[in-house]
């Protein structure tokens, strides 16, 4: 199938499926009418208008010649988000000591050739810095090492 | 009178200590960001957005706008030295400036471009204070009839400023006005689509959105191919220009300044295609063009001027109506929002300190920006070799303790990772970040004019086009919808923007 392939094909298909589902899900507010809109009119409405231009993108990319879609970096996203998720589960539980290594050491095998002493070196220097600005410099209130 | 008292009432705030070092520490992050071909100043003013929440707004607004023009610099020595622009607004510098350098005229091109810079800058920073009591004024009579259709206008614009497909684009901005109604409904206090959590009661979290969409994406997007190979470096020896550079490239640079000037006002216009603009005319006018592509002064003191006059002339449309021209000025109103200071005609007259304090800072931004430019070349151009390796962790750092920082919680943290996670999907699919979040930030205000309007109306929506003002709006976003569409201008602007890339 050539939507599935083209960046236009996907999009479309994205953007009308979104847009189906807020429209849906508008319908549980009340409406209302135009001179007394209710909570759902606005984004009852947008979602509609976004179903019928996200489809209009479908037929564009049907209709022209549509270059195909750059591989998913599926390693990238997966690791950045995971480093990220993680380090956000620690910063509360383990303290900044442990978020902020992990989240370092965790994103650095998204790159290429990872070498471990660059990585090590880098998050201690990191995690330095975010103790002098976040703790020293700025006083934020978050836990240091267990509820240190 | 006014035209005296208002400008020193801003230096007066924007000579203070504090706020000079604010200003200072705005330009010198904007240049080393703008050096740095990994970060752009999208990126950097999302991670510095929770900082806003501790700091007085004009502090903060004045550190924000020094990052943008700041960026503006610092792309133009990365693209003279090395070849890489840094910002997308200096890859026509790279042009001549990159060939001079190789003549062993990189001093020379370094401060042409720092001097064209500062003069447009000084001369932009007097239209911008000129014109936006005017625009202001006029705007300060508008009801909510025509603030909808001003609103419409600017996305309009924000449609149109995009890369691409013009209708993907209306797809991002609807996108960013649904995500908009997320939170308690102004009128009816109900809870719209906040899934069970309370913590998007207040609706979700503008420097989530931000950082996910332009920091985090971004990383994911580029951090396979980012290997960084070191690259030549040359060697600056004499910093100043002939006499004859000089004389060829003080025009070009008056040039630059006007065209610069007017393409930032427009909506969609802005650094990048101000630069490329002047770079046409500089070519156009000049009486050997063959020159050109192999190290024309005038090719690069044009642009340069010309994007840092777009840059500041953009503030305009976002202090006098409310209206982001580019994604750095949806950031800045995100900023001011913060501050609870709703952006609009009446920032003017309930902020006066804070309007005129940000436009005088520019001015001493960009005095700052050439002090500290060309004594600190050799600093700046060490910064390229930073590996992005090490830059992206850093980047993540900051992000993650920044996000945790605004309300002293992890959950905007893992807002940001999910719309990191979507907005590379949606990059990968070609659809601009940037409309999504102009949506995003005008979204409630549509939906409140729109409320009042159609009540006033008794829901009879032909008020927009019997009202002349609005009507006028209206027409206004329809010719810039049907000129985009048009196909002899539509080939162009993507000749401009592929050009641009």
């Amino acid at each position: 199938m050539n939507l599935l392939r083209s960046p236009d094909g996907q999009s479309g298909l994205f953007f009308t499926a979104f847009g189906l589902i807020v429209a849906t899900l508008a319908l549980q507010y009340p409406l209302g009418t135009p001179a007394r809109m209710g909570p759902g009119f606005f984004p009852f409405w947008l979602g509609i208008l976004l179903t019928v231009t996200g489809s209009l993108v479908i037929v564009q990319s049907l209709r022209a010649e549509s270059e195909r879609i750059a591989p998913l970096e599926w390693r990238s996203a997966a690791i950045i988000t995971l480093a990220i998720v993680i380090s956000a589960s620690l910063l509360l539980t383990a303290g900044l000591l442990i978020a902020i290594p992990a989240l370092v050491i965790i994103s650095a095998f998204a790159g290429r050739n990872v070498k471990i002493l660059p990585v090590v070196i880098t998050a201690a220097v990191l995690t330095a810095m975010a103790y002098a600005i976040f703790i020293l410099g700025l006083d934020l209130r978050i836990p240091l090492l267990w509820g240190l | 009178m006014d035209l005296i008292a208002n400008p020193s009432l801003g230096f007066s705030h924007a000579l203070e200590i504090k706020n000079i070092l604010f200003c200072f520490v705005g330009v010198l992050l904007g240049t080393a960001i703008g050096v740095l071909p990994g970060l752009g100043p999208l990126a950097t003013i999302s991670m510095l957005l929770p900082l806003t929440y501790a700091l007085d707004p004009i502090s903060s607004l004045i550190m924000l706008a020094g990052i943008y023009y700041g960026a503006q610099y610092g792309g133009s020595t990365a693209a003279i030295l090395v070849n890489l622009p840094g910002e997308s607004s200096s890859v026509v510098t790279a042009i001549d400036g990159y060939k001079m350098a190789q003549q062993g005229r990189a001093g020379a091109a370094l401060a042409i471009a720092a001097l064209a810079s500062v003069f447009a800058g000084t001369v932009s920073t007097g239209v911008v204070a000129a014109f936006s009591p005017i625009l202001s004024n006029v705007a300060s009579s508008f009801g909510s009839t025509e603030y909808f259709s001003l609103m419409v206008l600017g996305l309009v614009a924000a449609v149109i400023l995009a890369h691409g497909s013009l209708l993907k684009a209306i797809c991002m901005v609807l996108v960013g006005l649904i995500l908009g109604c997320i939170g308690v409904d102004a009128s009816s206090g109900s809870y719209r689509f906040t899934f069970g959590f309370l913590e998007l009661s207040s609706g979700l979290e503008f420097v989530a959105l931000a950082m996910g969409m332009f920091a985090f994406a971004d990383i994911i997007s580029t951090v396979a191919e980012k290997t960084g190979s070191g690259p030549a470096i040359h060697k600056i020896t004499s910093l100043w220009p002939n006499k004859k550079e000089f004389d060829a490239a003080a025009p070009a640079a008056v040039r630059g300044t006007l065209i610069g000037s007017v393409l930032g006002v427009l909506p969609g216009g802005g650094a990048a295609l101000a630069s490329f603009a002047a770079y046409t005319l500089e070519k156009r006018v000049s009486r050997e063009p063959r020159k050109f592509g192999n190290g024309a002064v005038e090719g690069v003191a044009g642009p340069e001027a010309a994007n840092n006059a777009a840059a500041q002339t953009s503030f305009i449309p976002m202090l006098t109506l409310g209206l982001p021209s580019n994604g750095v000025m949806a950031l800045m109103m995100g900023a001011m929002m913060i501050n609870n200071i709703s952006p609009g005609p009446q920032v003017m007259t309930t902020n006066p300190d804070l309007f005129w304090a940000l436009i005088a800072s520019m001015w001493v931004g960009n005095v700052l920006l050439v002090v500290l430019n060309l004594p600190m070349v050799g600093l700046w151009v060490k910064l390229i070799t930073i590996p992005y390796k090490v830059l992206y962790p850093a980047i993540l750092m900051f992000c993650v303790v920044g996000l945790y920082s605004i309300q002293n919680q992890t959950f905007e943290i893992y807002i940001a990772a999910i719309f990191g996670f979507v907005g590379y999907l949606l990059v990968r699919m070609k659809c601009e970040p940037a409309p999504l979040l102009l949506g995003f930030i005008l979204g409630p205000m549509l939906e409140e004019n729109l409320r009042r309007t159609l009540q006033l109306s008794r829901g009879d929506p032909w008020i927009f086009v019997t009202h002349p003002i609005s009507a006028g709006i209206l027409l206004v976003a329809l010719a810039l919808l049907l000129v985009t569409v048009l196909p002899q201008i539509r080939n162009k602007r993507e000749e401009v923007f592929s050009e641009a890339e």
